[in-house]
């Protein structure tokens, strides 16, 4: 897409929002973005990493919780603090696929310009897209009675879809590390510290444990998320018994959907992941390796001592996409309560969508934009010397777009030659050299290396040579 | 010959040296003079370094707008406060202030720098009811000719608790070593100029004591109430709100006891409601304790201090 017409078209934007901002005092004005996706980065790159979806709004939380857990399912157990002892009806099994979907909305983007031709400024080129793929758990009264010695007491039990599930709350910390060992979840030694910090906050414990005959009904070899409903004034994710027996850093993604603006951890930095850059074209192949090393280069720059914004935007569209905007169906499912679908409001723009189109720039919600939710993507690398807190969060009234959002550009590749053909050339070396370098300090990659790959990927440094054509070539289209 | 002329322009160049070097440290020593010169001049100098670090390396979302919204709202209301509402202690016959007293604008740009560092708003015109309420308060809400709360603390509650649409960002300020001992120093050195020290050293002590304690019963590791304690914004609070010489009890003893009852009040909020803006509603909260903390300096300790003293 050439430059001129997007350029027009964010004065508009920017001039209808600014004025609306001044009347009603809503959040500052972000402009769309021009661009189409062509790959994204989603959170399967990093190994021994979670994913978490936080759904929050008047102190009422939802949380999933998904396993990447890939041996025997006899072995499997978790133990999560959760603030009140939960009801049946406060805990849930869902689909994978939407996390998925979810994890796919908000991944950080990769998109892709074409120069138009130097000699054509004025034209506006048609839109093409370029998509790449992107233990069975005993039961009855002697377990009850052996609890009560320990001064464990199992305050529910219950079996949710393929999981047993058990709520504990506990005197003290011995009791309940000798109990939780007694029944086949092995915790290890050093987690008695954190465990009795737990139970003299008066927190109790979801612990988990597969039920093999329900696991062959669902006939999946994947565990689904666990969700858990409840209210409570704190809004936290339990880190530290994770960080006990960790073999090193850990990566957590915190995806978090709010009413009000975005989320942020109130007891450690949460810092932007850069974007908007212009990277090398070869990058679109090596897209994964990308996203992973420069955000490790980013927790190196920080000091392994901040929480990472890759996303944070208003669920009703996306600008690029790298995935469709969740509908309301699934919004609920992930515990979005304050967006009753009861209302479903009419489609009023179908005219945005483009149904037809392969992957358009821009897309709307399914329901015709009336949700009110806002999705933040988190990223954290964490151990224990370095996140010693669990991590806190608070619901913010920022309600500004931002994506994790890289930029290629395609150098113009036509015949056609004149004096702006010859001077576009010159200039394109000095472009690609700041695109090298602009690739070296995201990602901590070697220049010289990034240069030959370049070179050899069509971005020569070198000025290419382009003669212009007799003028009586241009009278007759010879 | 060759080397007697080098050593003479060598010697020309040694004095002008000199000369550029008395005249940068005269320069400097009227910088130094006139921070010196008043307490506030000092807070002036750490609240726009504390701002520029915050713009530049901390990456704080505060823009150009937040900044001019602040400041000229707070400059207006200071000239509206001090034309039309100054109180009259100040002049008795007339609630004009007399005409050779010039409107001082210093505490209004402490005020709007300590709103820009600390408050976040969903929009940047958010700032203008702040910095309104914020200096307004300081002629409205009075009690026996000194205003009750600090400008900058009670906007900052008002605007959060009020609007919905304002927060505060308390780990954005991160837990590094380096901001800690720099705003400890700097602080520190404003405080001790300011003479309210006290309030600042009995809050820390007393909310380092409650959080090791906590962490203690508890069976944390060291590293959590160190966590705590380091935090950027915490320290900010220490040292450039808490401090305010107008709004703390006027002795000693008091000011001790007023920053116990800031700390003893932030861990009741923080420990019972997670509030992250638990340190402005205990200061807002305990500020209402200062005028009784005043009256019972005024009427039993004042009048029983020996007249030298006193004077």
């Amino acid at each position: 897409m050439s430059l001129i017409p997007s350029i027009f078209r964010h004065k508009g934007v920017q001039a209808v929002t600014a004025l609306s901002a001044f009347i009603t005092l809503l959040p500052l004005a972000t402009f769309a973005f021009c661009g189409f996706y062509v790959a994204k980065a989603d959170t399967q790159l990093f190994n021994q990493a979670s994913k978490v979806v936080l759904a929050r709004h008047d102190n009422k939380t939802v949380i999933t919780m998904v396993n990447d857990y890939e041996g025997d399912l006899n072995e499997f157990a978790m133990v999560v603090p959760v603030p009140t002892v939960l009801k049946r009806e406060q805990i849930h099994v869902t689909d994978n696929a939407i996390v998925d979907h979810l994890d796919a909305y908000t991944a950080p983007r990769l998109v892709e310009y074409f120069d138009s031709n130097p000699c054509q400024r004025y034209e506006i080129m048609e839109d093409t897209m370029v998509m790449r793929s992107a233990a069975p758990m005993p039961k009855g009264a002697s377990i009850q009675k052996r609890a009560n010695s320990l001064g464990v007491q199992i305050e529910a039990e219950y079996t949710v879809g393929e999981y047993d599930i058990l709520i504990l709350s506990a005197k003290e910390s011995g009791g309940l590390q000798t109990w939780l060992n007694e029944n086949g979840y092995n915790v290890p030694p050093k987690a008695r510290q954190v465990l009795g910090s737990y139970v003299k906050q008066g927190i109790k414990f979801f612990v988990a444990k597969i039920n093999l005959d329900e696991q062959a009904k669902t006939g999946s070899t994947f565990l689904r998320p666990l969700q858990v409903a409840f209210e409570s004034p704190k809004f936290m994710l339990p880190i530290r018994l994770g960080t006990i027996n960790a073999k090193g850093p850990q990566d957590l993604f915190i995806l978090a959907l709010t009413k009000d603006g975005r989320i942020e951890t109130t007891n450690y930095r949460t810092v932007k992941l850069p974007t908007g850059m212009d990277v090398p074209l070869f990058v679109k192949d090596e897209f994964g390796e990308f996203y992973k090393d420069m955000f490790t280069e980013q927790v190196k720059k920080n000091n392994m001592t901040s929480v990472i914004l890759e996303y944070a935007w208003n669920m009703n569209w996306c600008d690029p996409c790298a995935a469709d905007p969740l509908s309301k169906k699934e919004l609920q499912e992930l515990g979005v309560f304050w967006n009753r679908p009861n209302f479903e409001t009419p489609d009023t723009q179908p005219w945005l969508r483009r149904p037809n189109r392969p992957m358009p720039t821009r897309r709307f919600a399914p329901s015709g934009g009336a949700q009110q939710v806002f999705v933040t993507r988190l990223h954290v690398r964490y151990d224990a010397e370095h996140f010693p807190q669990d991590l806190q969060f608070q619901e913010t009234k920022d309600k500004s777009n931002f994506q994790g959002r890289y930029v290629l550009r395609h150098p113009y590749n036509g015949e056609e030659t004149c004096q702006a053909r010859t001077e576009y050339e010159k200039g394109l070396p000095a472009r690609f050299e700041k695109e090298a370098q602009n690739l070296a300090r995201l990602t901590g990659w070697d220049i010289n290396t990034i240069r030959s790959k370049m070179d050899s990927h069509g971005q020569s440094f070198s000025v290419r040579q382009t003669e212009p054509k007799p003028w009586y070539q241009w009278l007759w289209g010879k | 010959m060759s080397s007697s002329a080098t050593a003479a322009t060598s010697d020309i160049q040694i004095t002008h040296t000199q000369s550029s070097y008395k005249k940068n440290r005269l320069s400097l020593q009227v910088l130094l003079q006139v921070i010196h010169a008043d307490a506030r001049h000092y807070q002036l100098t750490m609240l726009t370094a504390l701002l520029t670090l915050g713009c530049t390396l901390y990456h704080l979302p505060i823009t150009w707008q937040h900044i001019l919204y602040t400041l000229v709202s707070a400059c207006i209301t200071q000239w509206i406060g001090h034309h039309f509402f100054l109180p009259t202690h100040t002049n008795h016959h007339s609630v004009h202030p007399p005409i050779n007293v010039r409107v001082d604008f210093r505490s209004a740009l402490i005020t709007s720098a300590s709103l820009c560092l600390l408050l976040r708003v969903s929009h940047p015109l958010w700032m203008i009811p702040a910095a309104v309420l914020a200096i307004g308060s300081k002629f409205l809400i009075r009690w026996k000719s000194r205003h009750l709360f600090n400008p900058a603390n009670i906007a900052i509650t008002a605007l959060i608790i009020l609007t919905g649409q304002a927060w505060l960002s308390p780990g954005q300020w991160g837990n590094t070593l380096l901001i800690f001992g720099l705003l400890w120093a700097v602080g520190g050195w404003i405080i001790f100029r300011a003479q309210r020290s006290d309030t600042t050293l009995s809050f820390l002590v007393a909310y380092m004591a409650l959080l090791l304690t906590r962490s203690i019963w508890l069976g944390d590791p060291l590293a959590i109430p160190l966590h705590q304690f380091q935090n950027g914004a915490l320290l900010i609070f220490a040292f450039l709100m808490i401090s305010d010489p107008k709004t703390t009890p006027n002795h000693s003893t008091h000011r001790i006891l007023f920053g116990i009852l800031v700390a003893i009040l932030t861990v009741i909020i923080q420990w019972n409601w997670f509030r992250p803006d638990a340190l402005m509603l205990a200061l807002s909260l305990a500020s209402l304790s200062v005028p009784l903390l005043n009256h019972i300096y005024h009427t039993h300790i004042l009048p029983s201090t020996p007249s030298s003293f006193a004077s």
